[in-house]
């Protein structure tokens, strides 16, 4: 019998054994397939009912109450612990939540009164100013701090009683309420000398509507509804679940199989998976993160005035919001949008597009004949289409006249030299700006950050008296004089925000608003 | 062993420190000022000379403390404790799928030599070499996840489900605490990441089978095997499977690194929470203690993978027991 070498393989007697062989990798195959039948089922519906499971783009670091400055962490940590009070930005005022009320004793003295309403989740005693004062000495203290500058403008903290407590300031400064509500979180005193800092895991009780159930680095947060607080609400879910996913596709995809009831940050090229479908709605709003060109004005060719209304001049921001970002995004005019404090219009001095005034004001600078040299700094997957937006924004001004190098590092450099002050011009995004003064400051103000170095000793007087202002009408009429001078001065020309989309389940009302997060209990689950 | 574990240390913490951005800068809020950046630094020692840095690090390593990571501020060897189950499961999951389906694959094309079979199965393994793994977890998500809605999108476990800890492994755990259906459940979501990190290897896996056993099908043992009577399966698995195997075994272990290595990209894709989104994160923002940390396990379980695949040879190869055999 010589060898049959059919495929590859010597056989005696050709097609019966191989016929064989072939039905028993026949067998196999459908073995296999009633296996992967059998483990491909529909996942496990969820263990209870009224579980609300939002996605998460940030990471979750640690369960230290301070040991993040970020909007979703000061959320979550006011629901659990408790913040003396909350922007409602549906009411469009600030709310009590542990305190009751608060006044101006004189210009440097707060005093606030705590409700006398609370437990702690534990069953321990309401809030006290005890807690107060040691909230406050734990932030500046704690090496794991990032809340401390938050607390910057304050000297100190005074028990008057145990439920009434002065924040005294260094300066007069009417804006104790928009630093702190929302965002300073108050921890049990008790707690804390007993457990130290181990009470952040073992004992994480507060007053919030929420309980802290579960707690996993980089994973997840669990709240659980708490019996305690006050005020009932039947419809808010009984169990909320950040989950941290931040894959885009794998956001959409999770909403659309209900493994998530909330997917948040939905990038415009996304949101038609999202139309169409009974299940699944679109629910968006502004938001407060401000996306602008800074231009340095002590680096060449920055330094010229001119030179930058001309940039500001060049920039078609109608059609990027339209091609780029699928009108996704709402124009700014002037450093003030439609959701912030203080916002009355747009500023009269905003600067629009005007190609031929762009290039009129080059020639005034000396340019007539060929635009100045200048590196345009972006990130890249930073914010939504950075790069393509950079593209659009360096050919627009290229248009006009100058030479444009773009420049798109890794985020951790350009971060660090934006706040080393060695980045002439980039594209960038602020957040948390719901009360802009904080954010103008920052960038605008005389000696407080080197990330644009200007400096303009009228501009840091309209500054000092947004701070030492305490009636809100003649604070706004402040900041709103500071954007028009920001908006002639281009220090910075204000693009647009993004629209916060999310994906959110029909079964689900989801009152965000626009810094990303919705107070838990006016969230509706059928 | 420690030279090569001492060497990656030093060739990870040189980079992280000449790389431009330090972690200070990277995780200090939006609103600090460089009085708080400064004493970041100096908290976490980043204004000491590096070889004084290293020097540091390389003390309490040896007493496998890596340090306190500066974006988690927790115990790098707890967080990575607390993850590593997790890699570890993905990785077997994957590996074992490779395995077997490389293995029928490449078996099934050298039977098919030279057929429309082997032609199509030949294309898919070098598609699954080509394709780089974050598009082949955002195509499977799609496939299976978003349009037949068969299997979740990410995460290792739904909210609610939770199996007693054993050796951190889920899989396991639930069979040894009697929960085979939450093992089950557990699988469901491993399927996706782990055929995802399988995807390359299959392909590679599968054409070295075809050709070893097309080679050693060559050999005169086959005829003399066929010529008894064995049937083609007994022909491939008693015979030329064991003798094909060395050459098999050999690519695995060179491609167990890039297993490792893939898993990183595949966890961040698919949100699974092992030690390689945490790797993600810490060279995000330059934290070193976590990203030498998190580098000693993955260089020290190639390095034990390796020893394994060269354990496997000499049970593969009755040859190589004998002393001065080769």
């Amino acid at each position: 019998m010589g060898p049959n070498a059919k495929n590859g393989i010597k056989t005696n007697n050709g097609t019966a054994t191989e016929g064989t062989y072939m039905r028993g990798i026949r067998r196999g195959w459908m073995v296999s397939a009633a296996l992967v039948a059998a483990l491909v089922q529909s996942f496990p519906a969820r263990a209870a009912d009224k579980v609300l499971t939002i996605t998460s783009q940030s990471t979750i670091t640690m369960v230290n109450p301070y040991g993040e400055s970020e909007t979703q962490m000061y959320f979550i940590w006011c629901e659990v612990y408790g913040c003396l009070g909350r922007l409602d930005y549906i009411k469009k005022k600030y709310v009590g939540m542990l305190a009751e009320k608060w006044e101006v004793i004189n210009p440097t003295t707060w005093r606030f009164t705590l409700r006398k309403d609370l437990k702690r989740h534990d069953g321990g005693p309401g809030p006290t100013s005890r807690d107060i004062v040691h909230s406050w000495k734990r932030i500046m203290t704690d090496p794991d701090s990032a809340q401390r500058y938050m607390l910057f403008e304050i000297k100190e903290i005074v028990a008057v009683d145990d439920y009434t407590f002065d924040i005294v300031t260094l300066k007069p400064t009417g804006q104790v309420v928009s630093d702190l509500f929302s965002q300073f979180a108050i921890t049990s005193a008790d707690l804390y000398e007993k457990y130290g800092k181990d009470a952040d895991k073992t004992h994480p009780f507060g007053w919030g509507p929420f309980k802290l159930d579960d707690f996993a680095v980089d994973n997840r947060i669990v709240l659980k509804k708490s019996d305690l607080w006050p005020e009932k609400r039947p419809q808010a879910p009984d169990v909320v679940v950040y989950r941290q996913m931040r894959e885009p596709e794998q956001r959409v995809t999770a909403v659309l199989n209900n493994e998530v009831q909330v997917a948040r940050l939905v990038p415009p090229q996304l949101v038609a998976r999202l139309k169409n479908r009974p299940d699944v709605k679109v629910v968006e709003t502004g938001s407060v993160e401000l996306m602008f060109l800074a231009f340095s004005p002590v680096a060449k060719p920055w330094d010229d005035v001119r030179v930058r209304q001309a940039a500001a001049y060049a920039i078609n921001r109608d059609v990027i919001i339209k091609r780029l970002l699928l009108g996704y995004a709402d124009k700014l005019e002037g450093a003030l949008g439609p959701n912030q404090f203080c916002y009355a219009g747009p500023s009269k001095a905003a600067i629009g597009y005007d190609p031929q005034k762009a290039k009129a004001l080059l020639a005034e600078a000396g340019y007539k004949n060929g635009g100045p040299e200048i590196e345009f700094y972006t990130s890249t997957g930073r914010y939504i289409s950075d790069r393509q937006v950079s593209e659009a924004i360096a050919q627009m001004l290229s248009q006009v006249g100058f030479k444009v190098r773009l420049v798109t590092p890794e985020w951790a450099n350009l971060w660090a030299d934006v706040r080393n002050g060695k980045t002439p011009m980039y594209y960038m995004g602020r957040g948390q700006v719901a009360d802009p003064s904080i954010a103008l400051s920052q960038y605008f103000e005389t000696g407080v950050s080197p990330r644009i170095k200007y400096s303009n000793p009228q501009v840091d007087a309209m500054f000092e008296k947004v701070r030492s202002t305490f009636d809100p009408e003649e604070r706004c009429k402040h900041i709103r004089e500071v954007a028009d001078k920001l908006a002639t001065d281009v220090p910075a020309h204000f693009l647009w925000t993004h629209r916060l989309i999310n994906g959110v389940r029909a079964n689900v009302t989801w009152p965000q608003d626009p810094t990303g997060e919705a107070w838990l209990l006016d969230v509706k689950m059928q | 062993m420690l030279v090569v574990l001492l060497l990656v240390c030093l060739t990870i913490f040189t980079m992280l420190r000449l790389v431009p951005g330090d972690a200070a800068e990277l995780l200090v809020p939006e609103d600090a000022t460089p009085e708080d950046v400064a004493r970041l630094r100096e908290q976490w020692g980043l204004g000491q000379p590096i070889f004084v840095q290293f020097l540091h690090f390389v003390v309490n390593a040896v007493r496998l403390d890596f340090g306190v990571s500066y974006r988690f501020r927790d115990d790098v060897t707890h967080l990575i404790g607390q993850r590593i189950g997790a890699t570890l499961e993905l990785a077997a999951v994957a590996l074992l799928i490779a395995i077997v389906v490389g293995l029928v694959f490449g078996i099934w094309a050298a039977l098919r030599k030279g057929t429309l079979v082997d032609g199509i199965l030949s294309v898919l393994s070098i598609a699954g070499v080509s394709a780089p793994h974050f598009w082949i977890g955002i195509m499977l998500v799609l496939l299976f996840s978003a349009n037949l809605n068969l299997l979740p999108s990410g995460g290792r476990l739904p909210y609610g489900i939770d199996i007693p800890h054993v050796t951190g492994l889920l899989i396991p755990d639930a069979l040894l605490s009697g929960r085979p259906d939450l093992a089950w459940i557990a699988l469901q979501y491993v399927v996706l990441p782990a055929t995802t990190l399988a995807f390359g290897m299959i392909g590679i896996i599968a054409r070295i089978t075809r050709s070893s056993m097309i080679d050693a099908g060559q050999e005169e043992f086959v005829f003399t095997a066929v010529a008894k009577g064995l049937s083609v399966p007994a022909v491939v698995f008693r015979h030329l499977l064991p003798n094909a195997l060395i050459p098999i075994v050999t690519i695995i272990g060179l491609e167990l690194g890039g297993l490792i290595s893939g898993s990183i990209i595949v966890e961040v894709v698919f949100s699974w929470p092992g030690i390689g989104t945490l790797l993600f994160q810490a060279v995000s923002v330059r934290d070193i203690p976590l990203t030498i940390g998190i580098v000693v396990v993955y260089t020290s379980l190639f390095i034990l993978l390796n020893v394994l695949v060269d354990l496997l040879y000499m049970a593969i190869d009755p040859r190589l027991r004998t002393k001065g055999a080769l």
